[in-house]
């Protein structure tokens, strides 16, 4: 783990355990609803000041939390147009399988890739601490993940070209 | 504002540990979750709510739980349960907007309907201690305080309204039954006359304390949601903790024409997440837990501040010391490779919340106090956790 990503993930990691104190909290607005008021945003007050931890320019995370949720969002390191395009297919991939994940948003949040929607339900059914280490290893992943892609790509790229260029030499 | 033993006023986490005391405890799982759970008069019973719409009901001698029958009339979760000790009466409040006094009438237990005209969804549900009246906290930012109509055999309330700008998500009473101390999550806890004509006598016997609704005492020391409120056994002091890990008590509470004098409010702040529900056991202790997974007790010192004591597990008897020590760091050793290979990874080096120590693995829902030295838990584990002090 890199200097830097150290210090990223502790931050994020203390920042969630407290944003993940979340509880069964009924809608004030609407009978015999039970909603997540990060998503909502009907009432002030049950909102907490969002936090946003940044590792550098490309590389930050923004935590909305609220009374009964929190809403994670990620915005993975993209340095080049290959970054993007890989990071871009990575997380649409992802989110077309967000029910597989439980506590995946199938849209990210406006500026970023990848979003995280945690209830009271999933702390109900789920460890705190697992979710958690959940989100941080995720962190952790998505990374190494976009960096072995890249790898692999400018492999067979350079692969391609050798071929092609056989025959003209 | 004071610093409790371990907490510091930068909020860093470091610190010295609470002190600990270790006692006897016995727990039963008893469903996914658990919300809320109620004792009756002489803890032979306990009614829990298991996450759901259905109120289950225990019969408790010792440390066997039987289980007995299935209240399932509310249509959401039941939010809370409050046992009357005296008349032997359940009352339980639920997010889908109704309260039901429920009666033992021989073996059967028949639902006597609440008359509550809430809008939204019913939070927590309190007795007064002459149990001829209750009060309702709920989402719609009021409290129902209800009393009984024999003609009709239901009960009536009457709204406090427009007092709070968020759900009531507490309420407590005080001994002389004409206080209600509720706690909000506009972060703010105050204290109301709940004194009804008729209900209570015909004339209030504390001197300008009779117009029902009146508000007696606000607190703004929180600068979080306000969880849990609750009256010392006297009704001299009054506690409750808040969302952003602070617990906040007052002294000295008398009622006069005025309104409530206190003595000046304390604030107590922590490192650790927050608690979420508080109980007093005598005049000079209480306990708070909450999102922390374990129990702490709050006892006066000399010059009367509250210090914490965290609760711990009792060690087993017969492991000694010295012995104990060794093999507990062999286990330990052990455990930490086992896990390793079970993972299939290395443990997260940053990982720095692990297992929690106590017998909650989830959030405490709700404490109560259950005899003399005698305390309970439940938890969203499932589990209700009987601690002896």
């Amino acid at each position: 783990m890199s200097s830097s990503l150290r210090p990223y993930l502790q931050c994020v990691r203390s920042t969630l355990t407290a944003a993940f104190c979340v509880q069964n909290f009924p809608c004030q607005q609407v009978e015999r609803h039970n909603k997540p008021e990060v998503e909502y945003k009907n009432s002030k007050e049950l909102l907490l000041n969002p936090v946003l931890i940044c590792r550098s320019e490309q590389e930050r995370c923004y935590i909305e939390a609220s009374i009964n949720s929190v809403r994670i969002s990620i915005k993975v390191k993209q340095s080049d147009e290959l970054d993007v395009i890989l990071a871009r297919k990575f997380t649409s991939f992802l989110e077309q399988r967000a029910d597989a994940f439980r506590v995946m948003r199938r849209k990210p949040v406006e500026g970023y890739d990848i979003s995280f929607l945690i209830t009271n339900i999933h702390t109900e059914e789920m460890l705190k601490h697992k979710l958690v280490d959940f989100i941080c290893q995720f962190m952790e992943d998505v990374d190494k993940e976009i960096s072995e892609l890249k790898l692999s790509v400018n492999t067979r790229g350079r692969a391609v070209a050798v071929e092609y260029f056989q025959g003209f030499c | 504002m004071v610093n409790a033993g371990w907490a510091r006023a930068d909020g860093s986490c470091s610190g010295p540990a609470p002190p600990t005391s270790e006692c006897t405890l016995s727990s039963q799982q008893l469903a996914s979750g658990i919300v809320c759970h109620a004792w009756n008069g002489n803890q032979s019973a306990c009614a829990i709510c298991p996450n759901n719409h259905e109120i289950h009901m225990y019969s408790v001698s010792g440390n066997t739980w039987t289980k007995g029958d299935i209240l399932s009339e509310h249509t959401q979760l039941v939010a809370d349960l409050d046992w009357g000790p005296r008349t032997g009466q359940l009352l339980s409040a639920s997010h889908d907007r109704n309260a039901f006094v429920w009666k033992n009438s021989g073996d059967v237990w028949e639902p006597v309907l609440v008359v509550l005209r809430l809008k939204c969804a019913a939070l927590c549900a309190r007795w007064s201690p002459s149990e001829e009246k209750f009060a309702i906290g709920s989402g719609a930012k009021t409290v129902c305080v209800c009393y009984y109509e024999p003609e009709n055999n239901w009960w009536v309330s009457k709204h406090i309204r427009k007092k709070h700008n968020s759900s009531v998500v507490s309420v407590a009473w005080h001994p002389n039954n004409l206080f209600l101390a509720t706690t909000s999550s506009d972060m703010r806890c105050r204290v109301f006359s709940a004194f009804l004509k008729g209900v209570d006598s015909d004339s209030s016997p504390l001197e300008g304390v009779d117009k029902f609704g009146d508000e007696i005492l606000d607190l703004d020391l929180a600068s979080g949601w306000a969880h849990s409120v609750s009256f010392s056994p006297s009704g001299s002091q009054l506690a409750y903790v808040s969302h952003d890990s602070s617990l906040h008590y007052v002294r000295g509470l008398s009622a006069t024409a005025a309104g409530m004098k206190s003595g000046s409010p304390t604030t107590l702040r922590f490192s650790e997440v927050p608690y979420c529900c508080i109980a007093w056991l005598s005049e000079t202790s209480f306990v708070a837990a909450g999102y922390e997974c374990s129990p702490v007790v709050f006892e006066a010192d000399a010059s009367g501040n509250y210090v914490p004591i965290k609760l711990l597990k009792a060690k087993e008897a017969g492991s000694g010391a010295a012995a104990g020590n060794k093999s507990s760091q062999f286990s330990s050793a052990f455990d930490k490779f086992r896990a390793q290979a079970e993972r299939g990874m290395q443990e997260m080096s940053l990982s720095d919340n692990r297992d929690p120590i106590g017998p909650h693995k989830n959030i405490i829902t709700m404490v109560r106090v259950c005899g003399p030295g005698k305390i309970s838990t439940s938890g969203l584990d499932g589990q209700v956790v009987v601690w002896n002090l």
